[in-house]
């Protein structure tokens, strides 16, 4: 390095990036954090309740599902009690040209208000904690049927394998009116700037499948249900954009 | 540049470094927190230790490339200040959070020696980034596959053992063999994610340990994300046979620490091989000088 260099970089103790540096670091460390409490409280989201509450959706809305008969054996469900949220909807369901053990499937719907819930865990997490063996995630198209929400969408699908059946699932979150696939997109729709409150709620379908054996017609059932539920929740049961704007 | 003219760089950086430190004081709590209190994230606590050795294993080099402060140097900090504060509120997120130090340790680096020291230090940013504790939940989606591959070659591998069976059930590997059944690494998913991050620290101080020609960090860099596979493999089974002939509960905390251990030390040993097998497969020129592109040439 030349003398010349060597002055300029030996002297000048207070080098204005240097100086601009450490005058940002030291702002920083005194007002950042009472700025962002300050901010949170001001501007914190507050939650809402469903237009009415979950356990009122019927079977009788979904055009090609019909109750399952009583007592027909199905796959384990996650424990039910260990959701975070007494807004929960479990219907079983059955193609309405199926009979007996055929063309089954599960519609659970949980709704959260929490402003500062971390998002529960997703299938892929919680079956796992039941013993089932996560085979495969990855994305499946939902068409959704007649509705103000848009037609299309995407859920997340994973096919599991427990003892007896393969469980296949489609699930997404709806979260104030945006429809997401992760837990984090969840988080950061949640925190998004604009709503005075706040909601999400995971819609989940799930069926079996012979173990071993393709997932793609029982992933489809699924899809199905999604594409009909989803509707029907977004316009009679979870809030409306206008009302997340209020307070 | 003599010792002297050092004293400036080093004061400065000293400086900004107990001022970032104080900034993002809250998560600096709680990397401490984790780091002290859950083994699997320790390695966090030798970050100052390797940081040092790094910068002394280039001191001639970073001595001989201090320049002026550069003007990127406190627009990366105000990036960093900004950054936390968005994944403070409105958002959080813990680890974007923690990263907040990488982009801040940049930032100081340009403010205090300019852009050549910054390429000296690089394995000093690409280390405290690695060595960021991870939240598992934000990336189950990404691991629970290689996670549940790598429970399946160990729970084949475990059952190849003289009248043991192992299988697989949720993330955890059940076995029964001919004088007990059990589990064994039991509450996996976090471990498996976390401490592949251990492994790789390693082999990123050991590449990094001294100035190499690029050719061969690349190599190395090339070779550290299957042998991080191989040592976390290798915990794996190592666990199991620890847990099933020690006959050890499931929860027992001698097993899982002796085996991520030993893998630790497997995998600074394959690393530290491979780095000399690359050493020593090129001859420097008569002329004694180095024939490749070293970080010297590149910076």
């Amino acid at each position: 390095m030349s003398s010349a260099t060597s002055k300029s970089v030996s002297r000048g103790w207070m080098q204005w990036p240097f100086a601009v540096c450490a005058g940002l670091l030291l702002l920083a460390a005194l007002g950042l954090d009472p700025l962002l409490t300050n901010l949170a409280e001001r501007y914190r989201k507050t939650s809402i309740m469903p237009r009415q509450p979950l356990a009122n959706f019927s079977a009788e809305c979904l055009p090609s599902f019909k109750p399952a008969p009583e007592g027909s054996p199905f796959i384990d469900h996650q424990s039910d009690n260990d959701v975070g949220t007494d807004d929960i909807l479990l219907l079983r369901l059955q193609e309405a040209g199926a009979d007996g053990l055929d063309g089954q499937v599960l519609l659970f719907v949980t709704y959260y208000s929490d402003p500062d819930d971390k998002v529960p865990h997703t299938p892929e997490v919680c079956y796992r904690q039941i013993g089932g063996v996560v085979r495969s995630i990855g994305s499946a198209p939902i068409t959704l049927s007649a509705s103000r929400s848009p037609k299309q969408t995407t859920a997340r699908s994973v096919v599991i394998e427990e003892p007896a059946v393969d469980a296949v699932i489609a699930y997404l979150f709806c979260t104030n009116g945006r429809f997401e696939t992760s837990r984090n997109a969840v988080r950061l729709a949640m925190g998004l700037p604009g709503d005075k409150r706040v909601y999400f709620c995971k819609i989940e379908a799930v069926t079996s499948s012979p173990r071993g054996a393709d997932a793609d017609p029982a992933m489809a059932r699924c899809r199905k249900l999604l594409g009909e539920a989803i509707p029907v929740l977004i316009n009679d049961f979870l809030p409306t954009q206008e009302d997340l704007r209020k307070r | 540049m003599g010792h002297r003219d050092l004293v400036r760089p080093i004061v400065q950086a000293i400086i900004l470094t107990v001022l970032c430190a104080c900034t993002f004081r809250s998560e600096f709590y709680k990397i401490t927190e984790q780091a002290t209190t859950m083994a699997e994230a320790g390695h966090t606590l030798a970050l100052p230790v390797m940081v040092a050795l790094l910068v002394f294993a280039r001191r001639d080099a970073i001595r001989k490339d201090i320049r002026r402060g550069s003007a990127w140097g406190p627009l990366l900090v105000a990036v960093a200040v900004l950054g936390y504060a968005a994944t403070t509120w409105p958002f959080y997120f813990g680890y974007a959070r923690r990263l907040q130090f990488v982009v801040a340790a940049a930032g100081i680096l340009l403010t205090v020696g300019g852009w050549r020291v910054l390429w000296r230090c690089a394995p000093i940013v690409i280390i405290v980034f690695v060595a960021m504790p991870i939240g598992w939940n934000s990336f189950s989606t990404f691991v629970i596959r290689p996670e549940t591959i790598t429970l399946d070659i160990a729970a084949k591998s475990l059952s190849l053992l003289p009248s043991v069976f192992v299988e697989l059930h949720g993330s955890d590997l059940h076995y029964h063999s001919s004088f007990t059944d059990g589990i064994i690494a039991l509450g996996d998913p976090h471990r498996g994610v976390v401490i592949p991050f251990a492994y790789l620290t390693i082999l990123i101080f050991v590449t990094y340990s001294r100035v190499r020609p690029l050719w061969q960090i690349f190599a190395l860099g090339v070779l550290m994300f299957p042998m991080v596979l191989v040592a976390n493999l290798s915990r794996l089974l190592l666990h199991g046979v620890l847990t099933i002939y020690g006959q050890a509960a499931p929860l027992d905390a001698w097993p899982r620490n002796v085996s991520m251990a030993a893998a630790m030390v497997l995998a600074y040993l394959i690393m530290v091989l491979c780095a000399f097998v690359l050493e020593n497969l090129v001859v420097a020129d008569d002329d004694g000088l180095p024939s490749e592109l070293t970080e010297d040439d590149a910076a």
